[in-house]
């Protein structure tokens, strides 16, 4: 992004409070890609940090009538991303099934290709693991391993956009093999310890 | 707690860089729940902000895909849920333990039924298909294959264009002082499915079993059209003839607005979900305005007309190529499927009382559907030839 234009951003928020969707655009334009930086920073996740992302401007255009008049266009919207993403991670620290699911893309390798699952995994475990998670991750999940629906329908069935699509697939299966295997060795500790 | 704010800096870079333990992580999230450290959480957030850069991984985003979610005010992608069931299962929590620093609670009492995909005969969804009956009496089958100029109705000719939709295009002439109304009506059959423009510019989405009757070059002060089953509508903007869609014993004026109009003999009631504009419905004496993202619905035998706050997207799933339900009863998932798969539904001993939600793509076979449903429990079918049968599980 270049220098901050304070003058020229000012009159762009301007416009875009009469209405002027090209200036809109030019601000999205603008601003997407620190934002979603940002927001992958804290969370972890590039899926949820599109949601989020896409959040925030809907947030802005919906409310682009109380546009006028703002001093730092910057911080103005700087400030909703903020929001919005405290709001995750405090959402966050008051359930362990999410903090797991950061968890594991937090620790797990990022690599960008879809990671294989077992189908001899227990059904049982995925199921749990996937219950953690959710519904709408759930459902693109399902759609892809159970419907076999490439990542592009998904995308058109759910209306979520394609780079979403995948990445929620990875994430899950991230989740899932992390799941899987803290899951497989609490068990076998767990039967040391009944046949000791 | 007292106040430990350089714990908290070391337990937050130690989460941005991904190299925390586990247990740090545990307790990075114990100081984020603490709103004691907001403010600080506040500061790092900001600062970060202010130095990053872009990463590589943001050219990989579909920008334009939400650009456009947002300039339509789609919001929370509304991914409703599923046909299976792994969510909403209480899960008691037995132990937590602890392995070469990992946190992991077990959870025991799952219940969690497999999914299952029946294979049966399948039946075809439908497709463009409609029969357009002009004003002499002669007909015309139209499907997605036939293009160009169809044939004329005085002055206003009849094309089907590139995408396949039928198009009324009256010249720019003055028109006569004495004019022939040709009423023509274009009707779609079970498992069909139409576009059309009326000569006004109007869109018009014609779903399965339905029949829609206009004159070929709208005259006087109104625009009337007659609508059996079902349509949506988007009706261009005219203020000096307002656009009046009539159907049994109910008429919607409108100036200019999209909205769905559905009216199916064989359904208990008529109804109407307004998306966007201003539409004002007469039944008989009574009269109800509509505002966006309102359903009016009235029954055969009286005026009454009730308004409620509807899902605009459920309610207009077929036209954007979907069956979405939103906690439905089976009938009116079986109305859906009747029509566009033009089967017969019949119901073998108590109706099951299961409700369903989710979105599934009106292109798939009648087999997947089915054994979707099937996986939310309270529902076994059975195919027949061209009939499903229905019984509680």
């Amino acid at each position: 992004m270049a220098e901050y234009d304070v003058l020229s951003e000012k009159l762009l928020l301007e416009k875009i409070a009469q209405g002027d969707e090209l200036a809109f655009r030019l601000v999205f334009d603008l601003y997407k890609t620190k934002i979603y930086t940002f927001i992958v920073n804290f969370t972890h996740s590039r899926a949820d940090a599109e949601e989020i992302v896409q959040d925030t401007f809907l947030t802005l255009w919906q409310n682009r009538n109380t546009l006028h008049q703002i001093e730092h266009p910057r911080n103005y919207i700087y400030t909703v991303v903020r929001n919005k993403t405290y709001h995750y991670l405090k959402q966050a620290s008051k359930s362990q099934a999410r903090m797991q699911v950061i968890w594991a893309n937090l620790k797990l390798d990022s690599n960008e290709t879809e990671e294989t699952l077992q189908l001899q995994e227990s059904k049982k475990l995925i199921d749990e693991a996937l219950s953690m998670m959710s519904a709408q991750k759930q459902e693109v999940f399902r759609l892809s391993r159970y419907e076999g629906f490439s990542h592009e329908q998904i995308a058109d069935a759910t209306g979520l956009s394609k780079s979403r699509v995948k990445n929620i697939i990875v994430e899950v299966l991230k989740f899932i093999k992390m799941y899987i295997a803290q899951c497989t060795s609490i068990l076998a500790i767990i039967s040391w310890f009944t046949d000791n | 707690m007292e106040q430990n704010n350089e714990r908290f800096n070391y337990l937050l870079k130690k989460y941005l860089d991904k190299n925390c333990t586990a247990q740090e992580f545990e307790e990075f999230f114990t100081y984020v729940a603490d709103p004691v450290y907001e403010e600080i959480l506040h500061a790092q957030m900001n600062h970060n902000f202010k130095s990053l850069n872009p990463g590589a991984d943001v050219h990989q985003v579909d920008w334009e895909n939400m650009y456009q979610n947002v300039i339509h005010h789609r919001g929370k992608t509304k991914m409703k849920t599923l046909f299976g069931k792994w969510i909403g299962v209480a899960a008691s929590i037995a132990l937590v333990v602890t392995i070469g620093g990992g946190y992991w609670w077990l959870k025991t009492e799952r219940h969690t039924s497999a999914v299952m995909l029946v294979k049966r005969h399948d039946v075809k969804p439908g497709g463009d298909k409609a029969i357009l009956t002009l004003a002499d009496g002669s007909k015309i089958t139209l499907d997605n294959t036939v293009k160009g100029t169809l044939t004329h109705q005085g002055n206003t000719s009849i094309k089907q264009d590139s995408s396949g939709m039928l198009v009324y295009d009256t010249n720019a002439e003055p028109r006569p002082a004495v004019e022939t109304a040709y009423t023509n009506t274009l009707t779609t059959p079970a498992g069909g499915k139409f576009m059309l423009v009326l000569p006004d510019h109007s869109k018009v989405w014609l779903n399965s079993q339905s029949s829609i009757s206009y004159v070929a070059a709208f005259r006087g002060h109104e625009r009337i059209v007659e609508l059996k089953g079902e349509a949506y509508f988007e009706i261009s903007k005219d203020p000096q003839r307002p656009f009046i869609v009539k159907s049994g014993r109910g008429s919607v004026k409108v100036l200019g607005t999209h909205f769905n109009v559905s009216a199916y003999p064989d359904e208990r009631l008529t109804e109407v979900v307004l998306s966007e504009g201003s539409v004002r419905l007469t039944v008989g004496a009574e009269i109800a305005q509509l505002k966006p993202g309102q359903q009016a619905s009235f029954g055969k035998h009286d005026d009454a007309i009730s308004l409620k706050e509807v899902d605009v997207d459920e309610a207009v799933d077929w036209k954007n190529g979907y069956f979405q339900f939103d906690n439905a009863e089976i009938e009116k998932v079986m109305n859906k499927l009747k029509r566009w798969y033009n089967i017969d539904v019949q119901y073998q001993g108590i109706k099951p009382g299961v409700k369903f939600t989710g979105i599934i793509s009106r292109d798939n076979n009648l087999s997947k559907i089915l054994g979707l449903l099937e996986t939310s429990g309270g529902v076994k079918f059975q195919i027949t030839d061209r009939t499903i049968i229905v019984k509680k599980h």
